[in-house]
């Protein structure tokens, strides 16, 4: 069996080492690692918390106020609050240079994952049709990855968009509003898929109905955002712990892994990494090498790694992301009605938009208004905050937020690059210039109009000026710097996810992307690094 | 003056007195609202927040001018400050974080009425920053860039 090194514990890291440790490697993983911190007061509701923590403002603000969006062009109606600021934090000497983007970057112990709101979809045959792999090849791991996580759906209109699988478990139960907009779209579903190519149905979350492990079902506390306190909402750092009970497995956390060296053959030699504490240079031996740092920072790696050996900055085009656009919307029908604070508060409901181009697919997920930090919203109202805290309060009931996604695809002129930073250890930053795509403005105006008017017909108000053009990068749907082709190439890999240049180094994480469909593709990537995994060489 | 600007903006925002809590959590907080100098030295920036600490009714004419005006004034800033505390503080958090029930024209007609207060302060403070606003350089009739 092979000794394995895994660059990060992320949504990919962690899929592709418990695979490689259940097929009988020896796997150890590289990770800066930063911690969670402890849930606060698990058994609380959202409300109970600001009734019984001892300085709520601290716990929901931060000591510094980083959690109050004050008012500007591009405030957010949210953010990420304090309590997961650790999945943002970055080690001192990882620096970028960005270009037209706002990429943001985690080193936390499950990755970017330790902040998302667990949508997991499928990618179906169109969207694998720009892959040199079939759905087919895919189909099995999206299952090993479903039964490990834990996915709530049914069968419903979106099927035949995103492939059901029978491990699929019963979703949470809807809220009122997501129940009313359940109904509504089944009583004029037929204009609504015929006019507007709108297509509603049950959201695929890694949100547990009840217990799976050491998870528990979704205690309806209302903190999702914030961290739930039950496990409910699936992290990669669930499966790190699997990996961690592991006699054949290694964590090495507190260390930044800055560059591989390769010999004649570009066969991967070991792996070199600065330790977080004393800054000492760590060297690791293996015979497989995965990076799973996540598109942008195993991209550097591989950049610096270049540069190191051969003095040659080189360039990784392709990297896309998908834009998000927030479409927040009214149901009038909702007026009135209680609101339930203590409850799921991320999507119940998805959503796709036909377009003649299958690889166009609008993806998107509709999210009704539960808890909430309330003065993002309240101070974006046309009026002043007290009349502004009136209306929300008469309306809150019948307020949501549909977060339109679309798809991006791979443009020479969207590129990372090195800049060298001199000094003693030759360090470097790492440059991110996203480029526009020309038709881009064109289809969002599309996807944007068929869901307001989708909205529209299903008795639902949009508000003029208040849809939002989300800062690019905030998708964190990062992808196609070194994609998967069956053509040769210096920073590309084949469908094995095996670099062309180096035989022995595996691009298992978003950069191996060749196309990003609209949907979210977190359980493509872990679906993708176990089948890679699952191909590992014996010996 | 940050304990009594603190008080009139509770009772503005919320109808409630400023605990010790809220009055601790907004004088910690206070200088992550700041704007830089240049800013907070003009004369709409200063008049906003003079007279906006005289009392409920004289804070929400402010408010009512800056949320069109001078959206990303020091005042707004203020404010969100204050909501954001008094929607996370014991006390006042039910207020902020609950909706109004009931039938929906009941709904509705509160909703009207709110709105019409917020038309009648906003007119009312047209009137008396919009020539201030003229002065200190800054036109009235468009937002202000941002900071």
């Amino acid at each position: 069996m092979s000794r394995v090194i895994v660059v990060g514990s992320g949504a990919t890291g962690v899929h592709f080492a418990l695979t490689a440790l259940e097929r009988g490697h020896d796997v150890t993983m590289l990770d800066v690692g930063n911690e969670r911190p402890a849930p606060v007061l698990p058994g609380a509701t959202y409300d109970e918390l600001k009734a019984q923590l001892p300085d709520p403002v601290g716990y929901f603000l931060g000591a510094r106020g980083e959690g109050v969006v004050y008012p500007s062009t591009s405030a957010s109606y949210y953010g990420h609050p304090p309590s997961k600021q650790y999945v943002f934090d970055i080690p001192r000497g990882f620096d970028t240079n960005t270009i037209a983007m706002s990429p943001r970057f985690s080193f936390a112990r499950g990755g970017l994952a330790e902040a998302w709101t667990g949508g997991v979809y499928a990618y179906n045959r169109d969207d694998l049709s720009a892959y040199p792999v079939s759905y087919d090849d895919m189909r099995r791991s999206y299952a090993t990855v479903s039964r490990r996580i834990g996915i709530g759906a049914v069968r419903d209109d979106l099927e035949q968009f995103i492939p059901f699988d029978e491990s699929y478990r019963a979703p949470l139960p809807f809220d009122t509003h997501s129940q009313w907009l359940w109904d509504r779209y089944h009583k004029r579903r037929d204009k609504l898929q015929r006019a507007h190519g709108f297509f509603l149905g049950r959201s695929r979350v890694a949100s547990l109905s009840s217990d799976l492990g050491e998870r528990k079902g979704c205690g309806q506390l209302g903190r999702c955002l914030w961290g739930c306190p039950n496990e409910s909402i699936y992290s990669p750092f669930h499966t790190l712990r699997e990996c961690l009970a592991h006699p054949r497995f290694t964590y090495v956390p507190g260390v930044l892994v800055r560059h591989f060296e390769y010999g004649e053959g570009g066969a991967v030699t070991r792996i070199v990494a600065r330790r977080m504490d004393t800054h000492e240079a760590v060297t690791v031996d293996g015979d497989l090498f995965a990076l799973a740092a996540g598109a942008l920072t195993s991209s550097k790696i591989v950049l610096d790694s270049t540069y190191r050996h051969s003095g040659k900055i080189a360039a990784l085009p392709g990297l896309m992301d998908n834009l998000q656009i927030h479409v927040p919307f009214l149901t009038p029908a909702m007026i009135g009605t209680r609101v339930h604070t203590a409850s799921y508060q991320f999507h119940h409901l998805a959503f796709g938009v036909t377009r003649p181009d299958p690889l166009d697919y609008v993806h998107g997920q509709i999210t009704t208004l539960k808890s909430a930090s309330i003065h993002p919203i309240v101070q974006s109202l046309p009026l002043d905050l007290r009349g502004s805290i009136g209306s929300f309060r008469a309306l809150r009931a019948g307020l949501a937020v549909a977060n339109v996604n679309l798809a991006d695809r791979r443009r020479e002129a969207s590129l990372l690059t090195l800049r060298a930073k001199g000094g003693a250890d030759n360090d470097t930053e790492l440059v991110v210039h996203y480029s526009e795509d020309a038709a881009e403005p064109a289809r969002m105006d599309s996807a944007v109009s068929s869901v307001k008017k989708a909205l529209g017909t299903m008795g639902c108000f949009v508000p003029p000026g208040m849809t939002r053009v989300l800062p690019r990068g905030t998708s964190v749907h990062y992808a196609g710097t070194m994609p998967m082709s069956h053509t040769p190439g210096e920073f590309t890999c084949g469908p094995d996810g095996r670099s062309h240049a180096h035989g022995n180094l595996y691009i298992v994480d978003g950069a191996s992307l060749p196309f990003l469909p609209a949907k979210n593709h977190t359980f493509t990537l872990m679906a993708n690094a176990t089948r890679v995994a699952e191909g590992l060489p014996r010996t | 003056m940050v304990a009594a600007e603190c008080r009139v903006f509770a009772h503005y925002l919320a109808d409630t007195e400023a605990s010790p809590y809220v009055q601790h959590a907004y004088g910690k907080l206070l200088p992550t609202s700041d704007v830089p100098s240049a800013v907070r030295d003009r004369l709409i920036e200063r008049a906003l927040l003079s007279v906006a600490r005289q009392g409920t009714l004289a804070t929400r004419v402010a408010d009512g001018y800056a949320r069109f005006f001078v959206p990303r004034s020091l005042l707004r800033r203020r404010l969100v400050l204050m909501l954001a505390i008094l929607e996370n503080s014991p006390g006042s958090e039910k207020l902020l974080n609950s909706g109004d029930e009931g039938s929906l024209v009941g709904v509705g007609v509160r909703l009207v009425l709110t709105g019409i207060a917020s038309v009648l302060c906003s007119v009312l403070g047209v009137v008396i920053f919009a020539p201030l606003h003229l002065v200190s350089g800054g036109s009235a009739a468009q937002p202000e860039p941002l900071h």
